[in-house]
């Protein structure tokens, strides 16, 4: 299959990528199929969730472990359960990243990440109790190297 | 906007499965019981906002991203 993605052309696709996202993201509830198409160019650990019902809507993500200490979060059995986790390796967690124009202020959701369930494929938005920012520079000064994963 | 008054312990229903009830009026606060499916997501409205606004933001950001190559080694 393949999606028309507005900034980066035709992406080739099979049924076995795709994610479903039961409630979809929070102001996007509507749209719930989703693929994770993996940033072109090496060492730069971020990418596109790109929604296959709507080819406009595409949002970078990147994997906040990388960029914060100690981020722990509780989540809720129930949540959980409707995802079909049982164990942490489960899971991915991605955060939603926006990219201003000044580009060293970049900054991550730390309080809405992106929960997958890698094997089932089922993934939720979930906001954590825990008092983290919405806007965490992940750019401090001094601070402009990142592990290549 | 539908505006309802409600006393301590009275309910109101939203559509057939969710029901908002009364549970403690004190100090310019209301406590407040939701009983919902499951699948309805129930939050703070200011939180709400918030996830909404980074989620909205994000996709203004797919074109950054190669611009963002010069900040990592």
């Amino acid at each position: 299959m393949i999606i028309e993605t507005e900034v980066l052309g035709n992406i080739e696709y099979q049924s076995e990528d795709i994610i479903t996202f039961e409630d979809g993201l929070y102001g996007f509830g509507g749209m719930k199929e989703f693929i994770i198409i993996q940033y072109p160019f090496e060492g730069l650990p971020f990418h596109y969730l790109q929604s296959i019902e709507d080819n406009r809507l595409s949002f970078v993500i990147t994997s906040p472990f990388l960029f914060v200490d100690n981020y722990e979060f509780n989540i809720d059995d129930e949540v959980l359960k409707s995802m079909e986790i049982e164990k942490p390796e489960d899971m991915d967690i991605y955060s939603i990243a926006v990219i201003p124009d000044d580009l060293e202020k970049t900054t991550v959701n730390l309080r809405g990440p992106v929960i997958i369930n890698i094997n089932k494929k089922l993934a939720k938005q979930y906001i954590v109790e825990e008092d983290y920012p919405y806007k965490y520079q992940i750019f401090s000064k001094g601070k402009t190297e990142v592990v290549e994963v | 906007m539908l505006v309802l008054s409600r006393k301590k312990d009275e309910t109101l229903m939203i559509g057939d499965d969710i029901e908002i009830t009364i549970i403690e009026i004190e100090d310019g606060k209301v406590k407040i019981g939701i009983e919902a499916p499951k699948t309805i997501k129930v939050n703070r409205k200011e939180i709400f906002d918030k996830i909404k606004d980074e989620n909205n933001s994000s996709l203004q950001s797919t074109e950054k991203l190669k611009e963002l190559k010069k900040f990592i080694k």
